[in-house]
């Protein structure tokens, strides 16, 4: 039986002069088959789409100004420049009602209205989020992950590839991904944080053996 | 007498915003923010790390602790060192700044959270590098050098720029010279 295998892949510094689909083939062609899925750290992949702004950058808004305080001091959110940043994205208009929203939903018992009405929210990583030089600005979601999953993996010919948002605090989530992969199957496997924090240099992960596994796992269940 | 009521309506909603507006800002006033404070004064006497025919590197560690009721994020800090050729002409000056909870020697500095009451030592690196090869003869005569420390702050207020003062002082220089 194939064993899944993670390898994590040493880049450069990555910026926006930079594509990520002919930097994973510079570093980890070598490496990748045919049964392999490509995983890529979401906040590369926006730093190479330039979607990343400064504090410096941005006025606040009068609703930023009011929202920021009611979320817990740990989170992008609370932070003024943070929530202006998804503000920019997402509308001002948008972010209050879908606030409010989230307030009146929480009532009730269900948390998290907001994030999923608003995505920037919870994809937006304020300063300190990535690492120099990167660490002094605001790093938005990526664009179009499906669609960057896709290319990856054409242009490298693997199994898979995916767009993915990991932390040490045991969040996984994959944001885009190829057509025909279970994102909630991958994000199980990225729990513990293969790609290593900020200064390892290591956006990419190759799930090695991963299209093997599947089928033997479907054949197993099958079988049963 | 619709007038009226419209009048009343329009007196009540400015009187709830109002008071919404005088909470909110109780709420934001209670809640705090993060204030940090370099504590130049209980900073160590600067040190003389090193020194060659042409260069003396003289250091110091300074405390500074974030001493508000919120997270906030130190974006930047570096050393501004102030002794104009009028004063003192002898030397070139560079100054670098470190935080010792994240060695790097590259004079930059990696945005950090501080939760309140979390603090850090900042390491000021002075090298003074003669202009005639003869450093010791030159900080004979080496005046106080005042250096700013800048940092730029962010957290749930607007981002700043605030400044510490600390004195590179002739009695160190002699003091250290003295020693080596």
């Amino acid at each position: 039986m194939a064993d899944l295998e993670l390898v994590p892949v040493r880049t450069r510094i990555l910026t926006d002069k930079d594509n990520i689909v002919d930097v994973i083939e510079e570093y980890a062609k070598h490496l990748v088959g045919p049964d392999d899925l490509i995983c890529s750290a979401e906040s590369v992949v926006a730093i190479t789409q330039h979607r990343y702004t400064r504090p410096e950058e941005l006025t606040p808004s009068w609703q930023a100004r009011l929202m920021r305080r009611f979320v817990p001091g740990e989170g992008s959110m609370a932070s003024l420049y943070g929530m202006q940043a998804a503000m920019e994205l997402e509308g001002e208009w948008k972010m209050l009602f879908g606030f409010i929203a989230g307030f009146l939903a929480k009532l009730i018992g269900k948390n998290g209205v907001w994030y999923q009405l608003c995505r920037q929210a919870s994809l937006t990583d304020d300063v300190t989020g990535t690492m120099p030089p990167f660490d002094k600005c605001i790093v938005y979601g990526p664009a179009d992950p499906d669609g960057v999953a896709e290319k990856i993996k054409k242009r490298m010919g693997c199994y898979g590839a995916c767009v993915a948002d990991v932390n040490d605090l045991k969040r996984s989530a994959v944001l885009g991904h190829s057509r025909g992969l279970n994102p909630k199957e991958i994000a199980k496997i990225l729990i513990n944080n293969p790609f290593g924090n900020a200064s390892q240099k290591t956006p990419i992960v190759i799930i090695k053996n991963y299209a093997q596994c599947i089928k033997e796992t479907k054949s197993t269940k099958t079988a049963k | 007498m619709l007038i009226y009521v419209l009048i009343n309506v329009v007196i009540a909603v400015i009187g709830i915003i109002a008071v919404l507006y005088l909470l909110f800002r109780l709420f934001a006033w209670k809640q705090g923010d993060a204030r940090f404070v370099i504590e130049a004064r209980r900073r160590n006497p600067f040190e003389l790390k090193k020194i060659t025919q042409d260069t003396a590197v003289f250091e110091t560690n300074v405390p500074f602790q974030n001493m508000g009721k919120q997270l906030g994020t130190i974006m930047d800090f570096y050393p501004r060192t102030l002794l104009p050729h009028e004063q003192y002409d002898k030397c070139v000056i560079h100054s670098q700044l470190a935080n010792t909870a994240a060695e790097r020697d590259d004079n930059y500095w990696e945005s950090v959270i501080y939760y309140p009451g979390e603090g850090g030592t900042l390491r000021v690196t002075i090298a003074l590098v003669s202009k005639n090869n003869t450093i010791r003869e030159d900080l004979k005569t080496f005046p106080d050098m005042p250096i700013d420390l800048v940092y730029q702050v962010v957290s749930r207020s607007e981002w700043y720029i605030h400044k510490a003062r600390i004195t590179l002082k002739a009695s160190e220089v002699q003091h250290a010279l003295e020693l080596n």
